[in-house]
């Protein structure tokens, strides 16, 4: 890969998250360190529950609640700072250059407005008449059979699958430049979540966003991915190029790999588990 | 094991005069929900013309997009939806002449998310303890304990209430209460989805060796056709409410599926992996 003298679209340094817990133990620290950069590439953080993988993605969006609190040494979005706890400014930013698709689309979508209205709510200072022809265009580009008959359609009206392709038309609205996903499949079927990803990579890559792709599923990110970032407890224990996972070198990635099943092999008796060696949870400190 | 399984393949064999019947029977089963909302006044019909058998010890899977009924059928085999027509037979017994004492002995259900299936309430203890009381066979703490035991949990999990335990100590509870009543049959909806595959893989490996232990029957409901194939022998495809492909799992891995939807399934499932 060519180096750019370009600063990355997305630099963070040393970023730590912890949470106000209610008994005497005072503080949880969910993430413990961690650093990265995405440019306009598609970058996955693979992890288990707990792992602080959504943590990570929303203290980039300063989405998570009072009771976290947020320290990095930088967390730099093309020049702007978003630890500066400006909401004002977080807000210019959040949505417009950095879009948001959550795991559950139909949670997230507004059910008392029909998904055609809500779209075009992104859309300030046109016509109502213009606001629609892109809303409709931005339907057809991803991949609706029938933009009119979703302009018209609440949230409860369309598949799963239906509402996360609405979403990704929301968040592409305003043509931002990084796009963060927190389990944008995770919900769906399995054809469907074929369906949704490649959209997803082949709109980051026609528009020339970069792409935050949060996931437990490692064989998933390997598919879509161009690096992996690997997390465990907090902190980044491994990343690779996604091309490179089989080759992973730290047990934590092979065992999880190992563990699941898949429909190629014969059937054997048990399926490997994952040993846990304590001594992963000092690991990962100084990741590049 | 060994005498549970001559008994299981010499009943696939005997196809045509069975002896010992199937442990669980659909026959032409038709269910339908209540239309409503917004003007759809038609019933919407949920399941068309199922059947199937699975023999006692037997593990039988069922795949199939969300909407293709695989969840209503897994209720409709407990009692717990009403068909419209088709029989159910289980034990040899119509599902209908079992009262809930009865059916409770023969068949449980283990749910996707055992957060949603345990009652917040309720201690692991109460919990486990309360299929023996409603049924009178005494709450001995020992029966408590070795359920536990059998699912891998120490005693200490006894007086812990759901929201102590992770997701998958939880879902090892929601087994052990299944298995309270010692029945036969398991129904298992999306047992491991709302796991990691770290924990999925302990949690399929439990179900491995009590099925093996206890000589249970599973049906299994799985929108990932990798598990299905690693814990069942033979599948059911299922597509708008109805059954349209029955296969061995050997064939499943070997790609040898006639209907055109389960090769999609197949193509799908392979790409993601």
């Amino acid at each position: 890969m060519k180096k750019k003298k370009k600063t990355p679209l997305l630099k963070v340094e040393d970023l730590r998250v912890s949470y106000a817990a209610h008994s005497r133990r005072g503080e949880v620290a969910a993430v413990r360190g961690v650093s990265f950069t995405v440019d306009r590439e598609k970058v996955g953080i693979v992890g288990e529950s707990g792992s602080g993988k959504s943590s990570v993605a929303r203290a980039l969006l300063g989405l998570l609640p009072p009771s976290a609190r947020v320290e990095a040494k930088r967390l730099a979005f093309d020049g702007h700072d978003l630890l500066s706890g400006n909401e004002k400014h977080m807000r210019a930013l959040r949505g417009r250059r950095i879009g948001f698709i959550p795991q559950d689309a139909r949670m997230a979508l507004n059910p008392v407005m029909t998904v055609g209205a809500q779209i075009a709510e992104v859309c300030s200072g046109i016509s109502r008449r213009e606001a629609r022809a892109r809303v409709l265009e931005m339907l057809d580009a991803v991949r609706m059979d029938d933009p009119e008959r979703v302009w018209n359609a609440y949230p409860h009206e369309l598949s799963g699958g239906m509402c996360q392709r609405a979403m990704i038309a929301m968040m592409l609205m305003p043509g931002p430049d990084l796009l963060i996903a927190d389990e944008p499949s995770s919900a769906l079927d399995a054809q469907v979540r074929g369906e949704i990803l490649r959209l997803m990579e082949a709109v980051a890559r026609e528009r020339g966003m970069g792409l935050l792709f949060i996931s437990h599923d490692m064989n998933l990110v390997g598919a879509f991915c161009d690096r992996v970032l690997v997390m465990y407890g907090g902190r980044i224990l491994e990343s690779l190029a996604a091309r490179d996972l089989a080759q992973a070198s730290h047990p934590y990635t092979r065992g999880l790999m190992a563990c699941a099943p898949r429909l190629r092999e014969g059937r054997k008796g048990n399926l490997p588990v994952l040993e846990r060696d304590p001594a992963w949870l000092d690991e990962g400190r100084g990741s590049p | 094991m060994s005498a549970q399984n001559a008994r299981t393949s010499a009943q696939m064999k005997a196809t045509g005069a069975r002896k010992t019947p199937p442990l669980l029977e659909i026959r032409g089963l038709n269910l339908s929900y209540p239309g409503g909302g917004t003007g759809r006044s038609a019933p919407l019909p949920v399941l068309r013309r199922v059947s199937l058998s699975v023999a006692a010890g037997e593990s039988f899977g069922i795949v199939g997009e969300s909407g293709s009924g695989k969840s209503t059928l897994l209720r409709a085999a407990c009692g717990l939806a009403a068909p419209d027509s088709g029989r159910i037979i289980l034990n040899g017994k119509l599902i209908k002449s079992l009262n809930n004492k009865e059916l409770s002995k023969i068949v449980q259900m283990v749910f996707q998310d055992p957060y949603g299936s345990l009652n917040p309430h309720y201690t692991v203890d109460k919990a486990l303890g309360e299929p023996l009381a409603l049924h009178g066979m005494g709450k001995g703490p020992l029966r408590v304990e070795k359920a536990l035991g059998d699912v891998g949990l120490g005693p200490e999990f006894r007086y812990a209430y759901p929201h102590q335990l992770s997701g998958g100590q939880r879902q090892r509870v929601a087994i052990a209460r299944a298995l309270m009543l010692t029945p036969r049959l398991l129904l298992l909806d999306e047992p491991s989805s709302a796991l990691d595959v770290s924990v999925q893989a302990e949690i399929l490996n439990l179900l491995t060796r009590l099925r093996r232990e206890q000589g249970l029957a599973y049906v299994l409901v799985s929108h990932d056709l990798a598990v299905v194939a690693h814990m069942c022998d033979r599948v059911a495809v299922m597509k708008e409410g109805e059954v349209v492909e029955e296969l061995t799992t050997a064939a499943l891995r070997k790609g040898k599926a006639d209907h055109v939807y389960t090769r999609e399934l197949l193509a799908a499932a392979l790409h993601a992996a």
